[in-house]
């Protein structure tokens, strides 16, 4: 097998809960042919215990959940294939749970016969 | 900690269908998923059929269908297919009442394009729709409800006390923290165990949670042996693993396909010299799998499946009229891009194929009302076994999905209607439950999940996958019990960050698949003959005399046991030999 070339990931991080601000990390990642921006982000994870979060699920391009900004524009990580340097950042910047993961959905449920309304306020475990 | 009627393990099709039943019978309900709401599990990814005898479809919603057709003979159909080991409560509960949730479904917007005759069932019973509009119809109705929805909790284990359920403790992944969920009755909707294999079809987050915590807990599972596989699935490149999409082409329904081994040989012709490729599902699985096995297959780990006997011209026709409505003409599948591979596949290329686990037929023990053995515990969706004995219908896992998840949903709020109180969870359980939660993060654990995870994914795919036989299955056995009670003590996350830690997540996954991965593998060392998806090298036939009955697997004081139990029987006489 060829010896696999290197290519530079830089990804946007942040820890909302710990406050200060986003920061970029880069690593240096063994290319393969035919990885996808979702294999690339495992592989950091297993190399470098990178502890990145992001999302994948059904990975076909179905569920995105794995949506987010590569190079700059919005792109399915499972279906995006890698040929070069990456630049990783959330889609939704303003709602980052961590990395590359944006918030859950709140759900704030009504009473019966009212339905439930989507919102962003904390949901209370306790309540 | 959280209080709740009814808890639902799993968001998506069966588990959508549950809450929606379970808060239409009055109950509070509560959906938790490791992943969001619309966005996990396997449902989306369905290509994707919904089942019901086909005077149905013409009766009660007005489709084509062939007036000639009962639910008797579907009845029919479906034991034929699964060899007879089919719980026939749950078989009569399916035909009879699949065709009113097709109508619910259709009324709630599903679209369907059309009604087809699929391979096993002697009528037009597959109303073709997608996974999507599945998902997206079923959403809908949740969302319309006061049903409390909360995303990115991975639940661990199920809490008992006196061997009932009284709830679940789960992660919340965002968080890093734990959370208790008290609920007067509890609905696994976790579905297959895909990722045990290494090539599948199924999603990330399919790690066998509820087969495992089902065992934990005390409840048993069935038939866990049963594994459907597709046996043409892409094994490379990376981002295209286990995807069917040559099984879109062929052999089966479409293009005339040849499957090769290295040296070139059609090696079918020693399976079924009659049929070739356009053989059946589990004979494809079979013949392919020996060729990997004994050397003579691709350099990665495959089979050479081949066009280049077919005009070039003839292949570019298929991708305008085959494989509808997940083919589209620029060779596109869902959100992959085929083309690349079909202009090399024009030139004269073949692509390495595999065998790729897709369906679970076994799973946790239900009655036709999707109770468990344990009281306040029901499952219902693939995660549940049963239904389909010992091989699936196209078509039937919607089927499953929709009948019994909203049977479950409904049991399950009438008993936890008739509760008074809350039962309350054993401390000291909980306490256990956490502390083995918590354990990936604690200490200086020197193994990773990853490689454990690679290694247990071969010892499936090599020794409880396809071919099965007595001594690599006993190995298999060996090492996977040496993996649970050795080395998962010593794997650990590496980073301490409690919030959304992947890592750590794989940690606990493992686990699950370890213990899951046993089930299926001493289930399969228990059933010395071959039937339907089962298949035993040392014992290649099927032995009704001795061997029509079910595989059960329960945990005692530790260790994982399998029984044999009758099968259930209601108007289909099982045959004797």
């Amino acid at each position: 097998m060829q010896q696999a070339r290197k290519i530079q990931v830089r990804v946007q991080r942040s820890n909302p809960a710990l406050k200060g601000e986003p920061f970029y990390e880069t690593y240096q990642v063994p290319l393969e042919d035919g990885m996808s921006v979702a294999n690339v982000l495992s592989l950091i994870n297993e190399l470098f215990a990178a502890a990145l979060a992001y999302r994948v699920s059904c990975r076909r391009g179905l569920c995105a959940s794995c949506l987010m900004k590569v190079n700059g524009r919005t792109r399915l990580a499972c279906c995006e294939a890698v040929t070069g340097d990456l630049t990783l950042e959330p889609a939704f910047p303003d709602r980052v749970a961590k990395d590359l993961v944006s918030a859950r959905e709140r759900q704030r449920v009504a009473s019966r016969g009212e339905g439930v309304k989507s919102d962003e306020s904390t949901l209370d475990l306790a309540e | 900690m959280l209080k709740t009627d009814v808890l639902i393990i799993g968001s998506e099709g069966a588990g959508a269908q549950a809450a929606i039943a379970a808060s239409d019978s009055g109950a509070e309900v509560t959906i938790v998923t490791k992943g969001r709401l619309g966005r996990s599990g396997a449902t989306i990814t369905a290509t994707a059929d919904l089942c019901a005898d086909s005077r149905s479809i013409r009766e009660l919603l007005g489709w084509a269908g062939d007036p000639q057709d009962t639910p008797e003979a579907f009845f029919q159909d479906i034991v034929v297919e699964g060899r007879y080991l089919n719980d026939q409560r749950q078989v009569q509960v399916l035909v009879e009442e699949v065709p009113a949730r097709a109508k619910e479904l259709l009324d709630w917007g599903l679209k369907v394009s059309d009604v087809r005759q699929m391979p096993g069932h002697r009528y037009p019973r597959s109303m073709y729709t997608s996974g999507q509009e599945m998902v997206r119809t079923l959403r809908r109705q949740v969302r319309r409800r006061p049903i409390r929805v909360i995303e990115d909790i991975v639940v661990t284990d199920l809490l008992t006390a006196d061997s009932e359920v009284v709830g679940a403790l789960g992660l919340d992944l965002e968080r890093g923290e734990t959370t208790t969920i008290v609920a007067k009755a509890t609905i696994l909707a976790t579905g297959g165990a895909h990722n045990l294999y290494p090539f599948t079809t199924g999603p990330e987050g399919s790690t066998g949670d509820g087969q495992a915590m089902a065992l934990r807990a005390g409840a048993e599972l069935l038939n866990m042996e049963m594994t459907q596989f597709i046996p043409t699935a892409l094994i490379h490149p990376p981002m295209a693993s286990g995807n069917l999409f040559p099984f879109l082409l062929g052999p089966q329904n479409a293009l005339r396909v040849w499957l090769l081994n290295k040296y070139g040989e059609r090696f079918m012709a020693k399976w079924d010299p009659e049929r070739m490729e356009h053989s059946t599902r589990d004979l494809l699985s079979i013949g392919i799998m020996t060729e990997i096995m004994e050397g003579r297959g691709s350099p990665r780990g495959g089979v050479y499946f081949s066009l280049a006997h077919l005009p070039q011209n003839l292949v570019q026709d298929f991708a305008r009229w085959g494989a509808k409505p997940f083919l589209r003409p620029n060779w596109t599948a869902h959100g992959l891009d085929f083309k690349p591979l079909m202009d090399r596949v024009l030139r004269g290329e073949a692509i390495e194929v595999a065998p790729a686990l897709h369906f679970f037929m076994g799973g946790v023990k239900v009655d036709e009302k999707g109770e468990t053995s344990l009281p306040g515990l029901y499952a219902a969706g693939e995660v549940a076994g049963g239904v389909h004995g010992a091989n699936r219908l196209s078509g039937n896992a919607f089927a499953q999905m929709v009948v019994q998840g909203k049977r479950a949903g409904q049991h399950a709020a009438q008993y936890a209607l008739r509760q008074r109180a809350y039962l309350e969870p054993n401390l000291a359980q909980l306490s256990s439950l956490e502390e083995r939660m918590n354990r990936p993060l604690r200490g200086e654990l020197p193994l990773t999940p990853y490689a454990l995870k690679r290694e247990l994914q071969k010892i499936a795919a090599e020794r409880v996958g396809v071919l099965r036989e007595g001594a690599p299955l006993q190995e298999a056995l060996e090492r996977i019990v040496a993996m649970r009670g050795d080395d998962l003590l010593r794997v650990g996350s590496r980073s301490r960050d409690l919030r959304y830690n992947l890592e750590w997540l794989e940690c606990l996954q493992l686990e699950n698949m370890l213990t899951t991965l046993e089930a299926v593998a001493r289930s399969a060392l228990a059933r010395e003959e071959s039937r339907g998806a089962h298949y035993r090298r040392d014992f290649p036939m099927m032995d009704n005399a001795r061997w029509l009955r079910n595989t059960v697997v329960k945990e005692i004081n530790g260790e994982i046991e399998v029984t044999m139990e009758p099968v259930h029987i209601t108007s289909v006489q099982l045959p004797r030999n």
